[in-house]
């Protein structure tokens, strides 16, 4: 909400607000709750411009285009040369006199144009620094403007040395988005009562109500309307004053009628809206709720599709505006328009709020009356409002409101406010004294005072309280929040440890770390084809209003958003990129949103860092992605996962791999991603992913306890075996252990060969077997014990020693 | 003949120490060892041959021999020793490396730089008493909106930009307030909890908005509990974690889980209060909302709203790393750009 100081100054005796300049004003408001974001000039720097009228004007006797003027400023004629298409006898306008400045650092001079001598310059609104004034194009007519004030500065005669103070309006605060809002505020900084703006309504001819009347069916959706005529209109641009006090607070002036409308709703709060009479079937107005599947043409040229929520505003066939939201394009103020019907009128909060989201429709009007607008204000913003209408465009104010209301007066709330309960809630006491002037300051009423308690009546414009507690700011924040004592906080005498869970997905980024992957932080969306590449993810979550289309989906797993990371910086020329990210994963599972927690690692690139001494480093592979994944998995606890061959479609069909825990529950996955897939995130090198659900490694620490070893010299065997082509080697290794031979400790693959040398269809599995035994073991009784395995592994398996 | 003895001895050492001399390297002091001192040395068959002589002469010709050998021996390997030692530091020498070439890194991973503050911050609320508390992205209306105190129209709401689940009564949190929600219905008072996490809004994204970011939300709720004790804990907290001479400034605010609700404003990091760009001249920077918990919020989890009272608040973590580490644009978190995440690894 743009505030202009003048007219906030407008609101006190003369004088009032001098000992709060700008600058102080803003600080204490943004003390009190009002939080102003800017300060600054409403218009832009020029000096040297006065009010000039043009006595005289003739022909340039040199250039076609050019007029020759006489402006008179107060102090004789001068000449000046003008290059407009718009001059008018008689007609006032900004004079740059010989030696002004004007905004963009532009001087004028004495000066000779096309021979003829120019003492200075009639102006353009632009040429001024105000761009939204003034008519398409030429010199700017001040209207309104009075031959008295000839001569005198043009910035005191349109009142420009002004300031603008930006405030936040928190979204409770409905009231306080009119210069009557914030003055309220100002009131106790200030000290004075503010004086309401002067109505002169002038009323005549014929009583309202014999040509037109209102009518309200949805007394719910619009408990008060009400309507003024005014005749005799002639539709015209604003005088000067009133476009550049619109101006000044960000508002473009449109017309005189609809900017005094505009003016009167920054002014008090009420929006408000003007009909073309003319237009309006049968001269009523009927208010009534929205039949669903009815159309309407709002002011922005667009149809729309109304409901039983919605408002109408309608004349005695059709419906003319969208209650406390927009107009229609057909009742407008047009030039031609002669009588006008003004609208004041108080619409729900609720349904107004929810109407501009079914419609997408929000509008100056619909802000306001979705946070509020004083019920009690109508009548008296729409006598304010058909009075200047009367004074600036011409016309009469017809005599007599037409309207209705339910109820003449708004029931006010009234709260109690304990003294006792504000300590508590603020931990600083205060006085019912104290409060009470606080309250009274901002227009509550203080019925009763016994003891601890006060009688607090709320004033009609303040939706936003409605108990204790809000009352309890409102003394609070006038006091100030910098009065309230800091008071240490009884804390526990140990502070707490870290949670187990957090402790866990700390060693997990640790591992992951590490292991030499950065951690990633990557969108929670994903797009409908997440692979790229055609194949469906079953069950994904949808968004119902995503961002874009690559957004409309929650991601299943983490995979898709990190892997397009690693492709990202593998493209970007980074050598290398492994990446691990700790998030949630969505999916729908029997009409709910499952969501699970992730880690997931996604590597791609050189298997090392860039190094001297091996310039060319294999490329990351699957086995350095199981290692990896081995690391981060010991860090959990996970001791002995087990690896089975996997079956995911987008995935390397030969390499990838399901992961579960020794005891059986699922880990995860890891694979080579297709190559297909890859290429669809943006990748020609070989992406590395694997994902892991944190539920099964995120448990509490592990209970554990040491394991005794031997002190005594181990003894290795090696053996090659030459086994089918089909046989895996996790199986193989098991069948070791299940052979029951003694003393065997550990059990190690350290080779894999195919080739020629081998039969068909074979391969060779080199094995390192570690025997021990709290004794020293002899030679002898290994290889008994070798041989006993080997004829068991002839025997049972059909593998031959290579 | 004892005298022919000591001369051809003297003239085998002199001719020994003059092969030693001229020895190139351990194997030719092994060489002449062996020819001197092995069992068909010249010396050996020296020693040999004393029992040829007159048994009155063998003693003092053993006593010769035995002189020399020992003499030789000394020799022998003194010169083995100077020899070998000269071996050892020529091939030290020669293993001479640069050592202004780079070392063989392993390439150890990175912190997010969002990971980082969080647990930063956590850090400085655990000691001051708070635990910390998860819960779900996709949140249910009631503790998303209807438990804190904003019912279905309300302003609040429409202003929060709010990404919906299609098909179902879910959305995505906009804020991590509904974790506070979760515990109170968990769990009678005292709480003290703080809760990060990501969260959602529907902001087309640009250099300061994305549609997910993170928060920290904190509460406290006891007996007794006040907005002096709220401002207490977060000036604290600014002091713990910027340091104790920033200035702060508490002024009011509206949020619709909280009454009496506030701000806090914190001393522009880069002009110290004078007014830069970054704080756009005011001098200060928002750091986070709080507030004393609603009475409404305390009675939808069935606290008793008249005995406990408590205070909350939230800030967003990127915000917070993006002053910290002066990153200029949101997006920079998301993008993941190892040049970006390298520059981290000493946090
Ligand atoms: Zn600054």
């Amino acid at each position: 909400m743009r505030v202009s100081y003048r007219w906030l100054a407008s609101f006190f005796p003369p004088g009032s607000l001098d000992a709060l300049p700008p600058e102080e004003l803003a600080r204490r408001l943004t003390r009190q709750g009002l939080a102003v974001d800017d300060v600054r000039p409403a218009f832009a720097a020029f000096t040297g411009v006065v009010l000039g009228k043009v006595v005289q004007a003739g022909p340039h006797p040199n250039a076609d285009r050019l007029t020759l003027c006489e402006v008179e400023a107060g102090d004789g004629a001068r000449q000046v040369v003008c290059g407009a298409p718009n001059v008018e006898v008689g007609a006032l306008y900004g004079y740059a006199t010989v030696g002004s400045r004007l905004p963009g650092d532009r001087q004028i001079r004495r000066a000779k144009i096309r021979g003829v001598e120019s003492q200075g310059m009639l102006c353009s609104a632009p040429e001024l620094g105000l761009d939204a004034l003034g008519g398409p194009e030429g010199i700017w007519p001040i209207g309104g403007a009075s031959e008295a004030d000839l001569g005198r500065d043009l910035r005191d005669v349109l009142a420009l040395d002004d300031t603008i103070l930006d405030i936040d309006v928190t979204s409770n605060r409905g009231d306080a988005l009119s210069h009557l809002g914030v003055a309220r505020e100002v009131q106790w900084l200030v000290g004075e009562e503010l004086v309401l703006p002067a109505i002169r309504l002038v009323e005549s001819g014929e009583a309202a109500a014999s040509r037109s009347g209102v009518e309200i069916e949805d007394v719910e959706g619009c408990p008060r309307y009400f309507g003024r005529l005014i005749d005799g209109i002639r539709v015209g641009t604003s005088p000067a004053w009133l476009q550049t006090r619109l101006v000044s607070v960000g508002q473009r002036p449109v017309s005189d009628v609809v900017d005094v409308t505009n003016f009167v709703m920054l002014e008090l709060g009420q929006p408000l809206h003007p009909f073309d009479f003319d237009r309006l079937a049968g001269g009523r107005i009927v208010v009534r709720r929205a039949r669903d599947g009815e159309r309407f043409v709002t002011l922005d040229g667009r149809e729309r599709t109304l409901d039983a929520e919605i408002t109408m505003i309608c004349d005695a066939e059709r419906p003319v505006a969208v209650g406390g939201v927009m107009g229609g394009l057909e009742s407008e103020i047009s030039a031609g328009t002669r009588t006008v019907f003004l609208e004041s009128a108080h619409f729900d909060p609720a349904r107004v709020s929810r109407t501009v989201r079914k419609l997408g429709l929000p509008s100056e009007a619909s802000t306001r009356f979705a946070r509020g607008v004083d019920p009690e204000l109508p009548k008296i913003a729409l006598d304010r409002a058909a009075a200047l209408i009367a004074e600036v465009a011409g016309g009469s104010v017809a005599s007599g409101r037409v309207g209705a209301e339910a109820g003449e007066r708004v029931e006010r709330r009234r709260i109690e406010l304990r003294l006792s309960r504000h300590e508590v809630l603020v931990g600083k006491a205060t006085t019912a004294d104290a409060a009470r002037t606080a309250l009274e300051s901002l227009g509550f009423g203080v019925t009763s005072g016994r003891g601890d308690v006060l009688t607090v009546e709320v004033p009609s414009w303040r939706f936003d309280v409605s108990r204790e507690a809000d009352l309890i700011e409102e003394v609070a924040r006038l006091e100030g929040y910098e009065a309230v004592p800091a008071s240490p906080l009884p804390a526990p005498p140990v502070a707490p440890a870290r949670e187990p869970r957090q402790r866990a997905i700390a060693r997990l980024s640790e591992a992951s770390r590490a292991a030499g992957f950065d951690e990633a932080c990557t969108p929670s969306f994903v797009p409908e084809d997440v692979l790229g590449a055609g194949t469906a993810i079953d069950n994904m979550v949808e968004i119902r209003n995503p961002i874009s289309k690559a957004d409309r989906f929650l991601r299943p797993f983490l995979i898709p958003n990190l892997a397009r990371a690693v492709a990202y910086n593998l493209k970007r020329g980074a050598p290398r990129a492994k990446l691990f990210e700790i998030g949630h994963a969505f999916r729908r599972l029997a009409g709910e949103v499952e969501e699970t927690e992730r880690l997931a690692l996604a590597a791609g690139g050189a298997r090392s860092p860039l190094d001297w001494s091996e310039p060319h480093p294999p490329e990351y592979d699957f086995w350095d992605l199981k290692g990896d994944l081995e690391d981060v998995l010991a860090a959990a606890a996970a001791n002995s996962p087990r690896f089975s061959k996997g079956s995911r479609a987008w995935l390397h069909p030969g390499r990838q791999a399901e992961i579960e825990s020794g005891d059986g529950t699922a880990l995860g996955f890891c694979g080579e991603v297709h190559p297909i897939v890859a290429e669809a995130w943006g990748s020609e090198r070989k992406l590395y992913v694997a994902e892991l659900e944190l539920a099964a490694l995120a448990g509490p620490d592990p209970e554990m306890r040491i394991m005794e070893w031997s002190r005594e010299p181990a003894v290795e065997r090696d053996l090659a075996l030459v086994v089918p082509s089909g046989d895996l080697a996790a199986d193989i290794v098991a069948e070791l252990w299940r052979s029951g031979i003694d003393h065997l400790k550990g059990v190690r693959v350290f080779d894999r060969y195919a080739g020629p040398q081998l039969p068909e269809g074979h391969y060779s599995l080199g094995l390192r077997l570690t025997f021990e035994a709290d004794r020293t073991l002899t030679d002898e009784e290994v290889d008994g014990e070798m041989n006993r395995l080997l004829e068991r592994l002839r025997r049972e398996r059909g593998y031959e020693i290579r | 003949m004892i005298e022919a003895l000591r001369e051809r001895l003297e003239e085998l050492r002199r001719e020994v120490e003059r092969q030693l001399n001229a020895a190139a390297g351990p194997a030719d002091v092994e060489e002449i060892r062996v020819r001197t001192l092995g069992k068909k040395g010249a010396l050996t068959a020296e020693a040999k041959a004393i029992g040829r002589l007159e048994p009155g002469a063998r003693p003092k010709a053993g006593e010769l021999v035995n002189e020399v050998k020992s003499a030789l021996e000394r020799a022998i390997a003194a010169r083995e020793e100077e020899l070998a030692g000269g071996e050892l530091t020529r091939r030290l020498a020669e293993e001479a490396l640069d050592v202004t070439l780079p070392g063989r890194r392993r390439g150890q991973g990175t912190r997010h730089p969002l990971s980082i503050v969080t647990d930063e911050l956590l850090d400085v609320f655990r000691r001051m008493g708070f635990s910390v508390a998860t819960g779900p992205e996709v949140e249910t209306p009631w503790h998303n909106f209807e438990a804190l105190n904003i019912p279905p129209g309300h302003p609040a709401r429409e202003e929060m930009d709010t990404i919906y689940v299609a098909g179902m009564e879910r959305l995505l949190r906009t804020h991590t307030s509904p974790v506070q929600i979760r515990v109170m219905e968990s769990q009678g008072p005292p709480v003290r909890v703080v809760c990060p996490g990501r969260v959602f809004r529907s902001d087309t994204p640009d250099a300061s908005h994305s549609p997910f970011f993170h928060q920290i939300e904190g509460l406290w709720v006891d007996e007794g509990i006040s907005l002096g004790h709220l401002k207490w804990a977060l000036i604290e907290f600014v002091h713990q974690y910027y340091g104790p001479d920033v200035d702060t400034r508490f002024r009011p605010s509206y949020f619709p889980f909280t009454e009496p609700s506030g701000e806090l404003d914190m001393e522009c990091l880069l002009c110290h209060g004078e007014g830069c760009r970054a704080c756009k001249g005011s001098g200060w920077l928002e750091l986070l909302g709080c507030g004393m918990v609603h009475p409404a919020v305390l009675e939808a989890v069935g606290y008793d709203s008249e005995r406990y009272t408590g205070f909350a608040w939230g800030m967003g973590v990127e915000r917070i790393a993006m002053l910290r580490y002066g990153v200029p644009d949101i997006r920079l978190f998301y993008e993941n750009d190892t040049n970006f995440l390298h520059q981290f690894a000493a946090r």
